[in-house]
């Protein structure tokens, strides 16, 4: 099901506008691309055909969505526009659909699970799954959780706050985001399904204050609590970077033995601190350099590693897997609702909801989990230092 | 004064009596006590640089070693 694709470089295009933003949307496809879009109201021929002629595109401001023609470098140029909290949400390439003559028995065509789910899930094979993470509880240990966002709506979370003078409410936007990939909704009001264990139980720790600052201390006390509390997974989007070479901490490493020990398996970020296109492949951070902490690097739609994810280097921490960490779409503090970041601490909770997803479909813990994330990984053409075992599938 | 540090103390024992008599020495030897975990055999506190040697002498004390600090990027960057 490929878009048709003249040879010219020029294409067809969904724009996703955030909500009650088309017409911001479509000004800003204007101002930063040159794309004019029609409102679909003014067209004619309300006929696939007749759209497709339509130059430029057209607009649905209802359903907050244009469908665009465009050259390749006008889309780079509203791709740059995505970074900054604006209009547009999403953009992808138009599907060719075709009328299905096989039984209703056959799964969901892939054009219709492209717009219903991030490429994060989709690249992990979270949609075809069908393990839900329920009975599963999932620590998220970061900076809290925006507990009143419609996204999370019916869902408990139990929460708990280690920085003095701080609550558990978010108050910088990380812990949200990396809750909502690990743990949040397949089908949120508004954009595609982007939490991979969506009914796991969500224990949401606050060890980074709203600033987005915490220390081991705090950090240790967030797994100690997590491990009293039978998750089978703790997920840890947090790094501190070392040097090459650096030995991995001893007391963290064995702390998280311990935790091993007591049915707790511990995920953490592999480190942002790579600059890949300059030549530079920074070393695994603490504490995922811990040899019983997994460690997870990043990425990107292409399946290639992000250019700021971490390797694995002589004498330093290993990493033990990838997963999508590019321009990851998740829930994020209200009024903002949603916000797409990248990053390794991005990766991470996609593993972390994986996890949980292994331990209810096999009913295993730690050791056990590590093996089956590893061998169900699919395998990249990439150094083994860079991806681990590969990038993580759901089961 | 030496520099304060917040440290990481591993022990060898499960047992919570044992891990709170070792906290207790700890605490004579020049530790601030922050959190006891009973469940990672591990004790949290802050302490002069200058005594962390007598810490480590105790027995039943695996290691020391000073805490990392972590700080996140501020929420408007586009790499977290």
């Amino acid at each position: 099901m490929t878009q048709q694709d003249d040879g010219s470089g020029v294409a067809r295009y969904l724009v996703l506008f955030e909500e009650d933003a088309a017409d911001e949307g479509s000004r800003a496809m204007t101002n930063v691309a040159g794309i004019r879009a029609v409102h679909s109201g003014e067209i004619a021929a309300q006929t696939g055909d007749g759209l497709a002629q339509v130059p430029g595109g057209v607009l649905w401001p209802d359903l907050g969505v244009a469908v665009v023609t465009a050259a390749t470098d006008q889309i780079n140029a509203l791709r740059g526009v995505l970074s900054t909290r604006g209009p547009i949400a999403m953009i992808e390439r138009e599907q060719l659909v075709y009328a299905i003559s096989t039984p209703a028995s056959q799964p969901m065509p892939a054009s219709s699970e492209e717009a219903a789910f991030t490429w994060g899930l989709r690249a992990i094979n979270a949609p075809a799954s069908t393990a839900t993470g329920a009975g599963v509880r999932v620590a998220v240990l970061d900076t809290g959780i925006d507990l009143d966002h419609p996204d999370f709506a019916g869902r408990e979370i139990v929460s708990r706050s280690f920085i003095e003078g701080e609550d558990v409410d978010d108050g910088h936007g990380h812990g949200t985001h990396v809750i909502g990939t690990a743990c949040g909704s397949r089908t949120p009001d508004i954009g595609p399904g982007y939490g991979v264990a969506y009914e796991s139980e969500i224990y949401a720790g606050k060890v980074l204050n709203n600033a987005g600052a915490g220390t081991d201390g705090g950090i240790l006390a967030g797994i100690a609590w997590a491990v009293q509390n039978g998750c089978a997974v703790v997920s840890m989007s947090l790094g501190a970077p070392v040097q090459p070479g650096q030995p991995h901490s001893v007391t963290f490493e064995r702390a998280a033995r311990r935790a091993m020990n007591r049915g707790t398996l511990i995920i953490a970020a592999a480190g942002n601190e790579s600059a890949r296109s300059d030549g530079v492949i920074a070393p695994v951070s603490h504490p995922a350099n811990c040899p019983t902490i997994m460690a997870v690097g990043a990425i990107d739609p292409r399946h290639k590693v992000a250019d700021f994810s971490c390797g694995t280097l002589p004498d330093s921490g290993a990493v033990d897997l990838v997963a999508p960490g590019v321009d990851v779409h998740s829930s994020w503090p209200m009024p903002d609702r949603h916000n797409t970041i990248s990053g390794t601490s991005m990766a991470t909770p996609h593993v972390a909801g994986v996890a949980a997803l292994d331990a209810q479909a096999y009913q295993g813990t730690t050791w056990e989990l590590w093996a089956r994330l590893s061998q169900t990984a699919e395998r990249l053409p990439l150094p083994s230092t860079d991806v681990g075992a590969g990038l993580v599938q759901a089961p | 004064m030496a520099p304060l540090r917040k440290v990481i103390v591993s022990v060898d024992t499960e047992e919570p009596e044992t891990l709170a008599d070792i906290a207790a020495q700890l605490s004579e030897h020049g530790l601030d006590v922050d959190a006891v975990l009973d469940t990672l055999s591990t004790i949290t506190g802050t302490c002069d640089e200058s005594d962390l040697g007598s810490l480590t002498a105790i027995p039943g004390v695996l290691d020391v070693e000073t805490q990392y600090s972590y700080q996140l990027p501020p929420p408007t960057k586009r790499v977290q």
